[in-house]
């Protein structure tokens, strides 16, 4: 009984092992070009990134409220990362960042070209996003500081 | 082949942007299940599920050169877990919830989903045996010879 319930929440909230598979694959044909993984290590390499994402999460909950905000923000994983000595990851993640901002405004300005009838009502969200500050799409607006 | 990407995410200080492959929905699904944690914004979401991939790529290079090093070709989780205790920030937060490694690599073939942690069921000790055993063709064990060796 407890195994039966313990499958149907670990599937919600696991990795999908395909994706986990594939990342973990592609780091292994560097060092080797036939080298595989045993089913037990893969689990466990899905089970790693799940519990590290509860670390750095709750970090940079942590940090969130410290500086008395609602809403975790792209510092407080930065902060969190530093904090918790992974900041060799800093690099590519600021590059990400950037990226995903980039194309988060240029997705929503070619959705608001495709659809005459959102085009107003977005056009009105994006400028007053953009009027807030560094936000560009932030679903949980609570506290407007604008903070950087 | 996707080559000239992979050789930039390599070198360790890279500022190389990457495209997670991880799933962001589910990242942020295992991000709710901590009850204080409130309120994410999209980009802190993005990070996070970034981090995790890097983090998931770092372990598995890191995992993969302990295999290298043993002269072994498959990835076992007593790699894992050697790269995770050579890596201290690691160490910190993962040693105690890596599962152990099984002394008996093939003794969870088809129920593998069923126990993400090995840590309920305990194979029973050798030389056990259960009634049923009897009445099964004992696969782990050494067939009975009969008369006509052939070898």
């Amino acid at each position: 009984m407890e195994s039966e319930n313990q499958k149907v929440i670990s599937e919600a909230e696991e990795l999908p092992r395909t994706i986990v598979r594939r990342v973990v694959k592609e780091k292994l044909s560097h060092d080797g070009d036939d080298m595989s993984v045993h089913k037990d290590a893969l689990l466990a390499f899905s089970e790693s990134a799940r519990i590290f994402i509860h670390y750095l999460s709750a970090t940079a909950n942590d940090i969130c409220k410290e500086s008395k905000r609602q809403t975790i923000n792209a510092d407080d994983v930065l902060t969190a990362l530093q904090e918790i000595e992974f900041s060799h990851f800093l690099g590519p993640l600021k590059a990400s960042l950037h990226e995903f901002r980039q194309k988060n405004a240029g997705k929503k300005a070619g959705a608001a070209k495709e659809k005459e009838e959102k085009k107003k009502r977005k056009l009105e969200e994006l400028s007053h996003d953009n009027g807030g500050g560094e936000r560009v799409e932030n679903e949980d607006n609570q506290d407007g500081t604008g903070h950087a | 082949m996707a080559e000239e990407e992979n050789t930039s995410m390599a070198e360790e200080e890279s500022t190389e942007a990457i495209r997670p492959e991880l799933p962001i929905g589910r990242v942020k699904k295992i991000m709710k299940l901590d009850n204080d944690i409130n309120k994410v914004n999209s980009e802190a979401l993005f990070l996070v599920t970034c981090s995790a991939e890097l983090f998931l790529r770092f372990l598995a290079e890191k995992s993969a050169e302990i295999t290298t090093e043993r002269k072994r070709k498959i990835v076992k989780l007593e790699h894992i877990r050697i790269a995770v205790k050579k890596h201290q920030p690691t160490s910190d937060f993962l040693l105690d919830s890596l599962p152990m490694p099984s002394s008996q690599p093939s003794d969870r073939p088809a129920t593998d989903q069923k126990h993400p942690r090995p840590v309920s069921e305990k194979p029973v000790p050798a030389g056990t045996r259960r009634i049923d055993h009897f009445f099964h063709k004992p696969a782990n064990e050494a067939p009975i010879l009969i008369d006509n060796d052939e070898s």
